[in-house]
């Protein structure tokens, strides 16, 4: 008999819709911290993450009739957190914290890393191990636009393949390739010199 | 740059994370085996992509898995279909529905400062309405306020929500005893009904028109200052009889305000209590999704908190409407009691478990004077743990202070049981209050020096004066706040609610109020405002600052508060015969 460690998240999910609660604890467990960690990298807010992990798993309770057996637990989940994070934390006033001071609409897209934390006394050529470098890196992922952070951010919180990704969001494989590719490239672009070995 | 390497470059991405298919995958590897330009770009997004995977992960608290596994929990309850009422059992009627309903949309509506600012305008408006009712029509007051709250009630999603937030707890809606169906939210919006004014300005609190309210006249000669069991039913007489209460409170600054804002705190705290009859210090019925960050470890402390302030009204036990609340809590209490009488240990910190251990006592003590002896063996078990606890705190500077304050308190009230026969409880209390004393002059914390404040009274009246020395002078060497930076006097604090903490206003209103110190009248006129400002519409006041000593989230910040404005009749003195 298999222990509750290895025991699917689809048949987790199947004895809970069957009224077993304590599995549905289980799935808790499992994914409380890739979805903490998936709304952190969004938000930027603790506070806000944990709101968002909470109501995703109260959010599944309740439709918990609408789950389809066959289909991938971690796709069900995830799409309904990131419908709440587009319901509640995608206008502009929830974008991530780092970024959204001090900067003024349409000036900073285009902008290097180096160039909006001109003064930071970061030394050229430091690779990613610096923290500082890993700072920069977090704020140039918080400056990317909405659709590329979404699937750089879900791509890089749960190791999904484009197919899944596709399914969450809701989109092509076509265009989450697409999205990927550019959120990479700008990621690049913007750290510049800090990754050069 | 040739297209093979534009193509490559593209494909970067997918190739280095595993999304190329076979074919691709070598057409790249061989690219990039003969092209060190495009080698060299795809080292750089390797770099970046092991970086990004390799950012530090937010780490899962204990505590927010606890209160996700717990709101998950109430979620499964929620769904569960609701029992049937019995006999005997009462739902909401749609006005104390409404009542709630408004309680709830108000703190929805303070969640910005500039609702603050519209609720301000709202409570304006509230108030002309029902000066307005009051002028033109005989009918009760109170329903003017509720009109006025009606009219807020146009979000049909609050009144779902609220909905939602009743049915997780749907014993919430029932009484909790057999028989009980006294639950009448008018009736608790009306202190004028149990507490009429007296009729005259001179008075005594223990006779009515030149009849003793004591049966026995001569009680006063009979009662010693230490260790009977008489002096703690005389001290406490006022919380049961409801015109002592009344001129006891008159006579030390309370009025029907104060009155109508217990009763209120009052109703709040019964409705929060849980079915096992304790009080969660993280849930609150103010918004399912709304956490109170209470720490889960003062339980058991929490609880007897509420329950103080249910028995600082004359509930106890055996009597009072609240009686089976109060009894749901203590037994509560005294299922958390181990082997040695400690009272929600917890081993790995010793703040929390001497708070635990000493409201617990304090509340064992009060419901066996006002219940007529209940739990005399867990009482004298929890009274020799706390004892012996005397001497473990002490490697936290900040908080010694005030842990050995409840401690002093609790002590002081077990006294008042009499269960204290070759006077050890005596001289464990003199000695725990004389450290609390020169603690306070050792350390430099405003909220320390609050909290010694009732030992520095029984102390003397110039160590209680040197806390309130002007705002504009220099305090006194030994009990300066040079952490605040500033001239800090207690008066200062009340103004800053971030160090407002709510034990510092009880036990400095407890001192105060029963030494009678020069400075009551005004202080008693500002913690009365701010506590008025401050209470919610559904009653309860909420948590916050920046406070050094402990979490307790709305459990706490209510039951304090509540027992601040009982601080008039919690007891009355034997040397007076008039306040």
């Amino acid at each position: 008999m298999a222990s509750l460690s290895q025991i699917s998240e689809v048949e987790l999910m199947r004895r809970f819709v069957e009224g077993d609660e304590g599995s549905f604890e289980m799935l808790v467990e499992r994914y409380e911290a890739p979805l903490l960690n998936f709304f952190f990298r969004l938000t930027r807010d603790r506070q806000a993450a944990e709101d968002l992990v909470q109501e995703t798993f109260l959010r599944v309770v309740r439709s918990k009739g609408t789950y389809q057996v066959k289909a991938s637990f971690r796709t069900f989940i995830y799409r309904i957190g990131r419908n709440l994070w587009i319901d509640r934390y995608r206008s502009a006033k929830c974008r991530p914290r780092t970024l959204s001071m001090n900067r003024p609409a349409g000036d900073e897209k285009d902008r290097s890393v180096d160039e909006r934390f001109e003064g930071s006394e970061l030394p050229p050529g430091a690779n990613l191990e610096f923290a500082e470098t890993r700072e920069l890196l977090m704020k140039a992922i918080d400056g990317l636009p909405g659709t590329q952070r979404e699937v750089f951010v879900l791509w890089l919180e749960t190791g999904l393949k484009y197919a899944e990704i596709s399914k969450i969001l809701d989109i092509p494989v076509g265009t989450i390739k697409s999205r990927m590719h550019t959120a990479v490239h700008r990621l690049k672009e913007s750290l510049g010199r800090h990754l050069e070995l | 740059m040739r297209d093979i390497c534009s193509t490559t470059r593209r494909e970067l991405t997918d190739y280095l994370i595993g999304e190329l298919d076979d074919g691709a995958r070598r057409r790249v590897e061989d690219h990039l085996a003969s092209c060190a330009a495009c080698d060299s770009e795809a080292q750089k997004v390797k770099a970046l992509l092991e970086g990004a995977r390799a950012l530090p992960a937010e780490p899962v608290s204990a505590a927010f898995h606890d209160r996700l596994i717990a709101r998950v929990r109430r979620e499964f309850a929620s769904q569960r279909p609701a029992p049937e009422l019995a006999d005997g059992e009462i739902s909401l009627s749609v006005r104390e529905r409404i009542v709630l309903t408004a309680g709830f949309v108000g703190y929805r509506f303070r969640q910005s400062i500039a609702a603050r600012s519209l609720l301000a305008a709202a409570a304006v408006l509230i108030l002309a309405l029902f000066v307005i009712h009051l002028l033109s029509d005989d009918g009760d007051a109170q329903r003017s306020i509720l009109a006025g709250k009606e009219d807020m009630l146009s979000d049909e999603k609050s009144l779902s929500e609220l909905d939602e937030a009743i049915e997780q707890k749907p014993w919430r809606l029932k009484p909790s005893g057999s028989g009980r169906t006294d639950l009448n939210i008018d009736r608790l919006k009306e202190p004028a009904d149990d507490f009429p004014p007296p009729d005259t300005e001179s008075y005594s609190p223990f006779e009515i028109d030149g009849v003793p309210i004591i049966p026995d006249d001569d009680i006063r000669t009979k009662v010693s200052r230490e260790n009977t069991l008489e002096l703690g039913r005389y001290r406490m007489f006022a919380r049961s009889n409801a015109l002592c209460k009344t001129r006891v409170m008159k006579g030390r600054g309370g009025d029907q305000n104060t009155t109508y804002a217990v009763n209120r705190g009052l109703r709040w705290l019964r409705f929060q209590q849980e079915e096992d009859g304790s009080w969660n210090p993280e849930i609150s019925s103010h918004s399912p999704a709304r956490e109170l960050g209470g720490d889960p470890r003062a339980r058991v402390g929490l609880t007897a908190l509420a329950v103080a302030a249910f028995l600082s009204d004359g509930h106890s036990e055996v009597s009072g409407k609240y009686k089976d609340t109060v009894s749901s809590g203590i037994n509560y209490i005294l299922a958390a009691r181990d082997s040695r009488g400690q009272f929600g240990a917890v081993e790995d910190n010793a703040k929390i478990s001497l708070f635990n251990q000493s409201v617990c006592v304090l509340v064992l003590a009060e419901n066996y004077v006002l219940s007529g002896g209940k739990n005399e063996d867990d009482l004298r078990l929890g009274i020799s743990r706390l004892v012996s606890m005397s001497h473990t705190i002490g490697d936290d500077e900040n908080y010694r202070v005030f842990s050995d304050t409840w401690a002093a308190m609790s002590l002081r009230t077990a006294l008042m049981t009499g269960l204290d026969n070759n006077g050890d409880l005596a001289e464990v209390c003199r000695v725990v209050e004389n450290r609390v004393e020169l603690l306070a002059q050792a350390e430099s914390t405003s909220a320390v020096s609050a909290s010694a404040v009732p030992p520095l009274c029984s102390a003397g009246k110039e160590a209680v004066d040197a806390l309130f020395v002007p705002a504009d002078e220099t305090p006194s060497d030994a009990l300066a706040f040079p952490d605040l930076r500033r001239p800090q006097t207690l008066f200062g604090l009340l103004e800053d609610s971030a160090l407002r903490e709510p034990s510092f206003l009880f036990f400095v209103g407890t001192a105060l109020c029963e030494n009678a110190q020069p400075v009551w009248a005004e202080w008693n006129n500002r913690v009365k405002s701010i506590l008025s400002l401050e209470q919610q519409p559904d009653g309860s006041w909420l948590a916050g600052g920046d406070w050094p000593w402990i979490d307790g989230g709305d459990i706490y910040t209510t039951s304090l508060s509540i027992l601040t404005l009982q601080v008039y009749y919690r007891f009355i003195k034997l040397e007076e015969n008039c306040p």
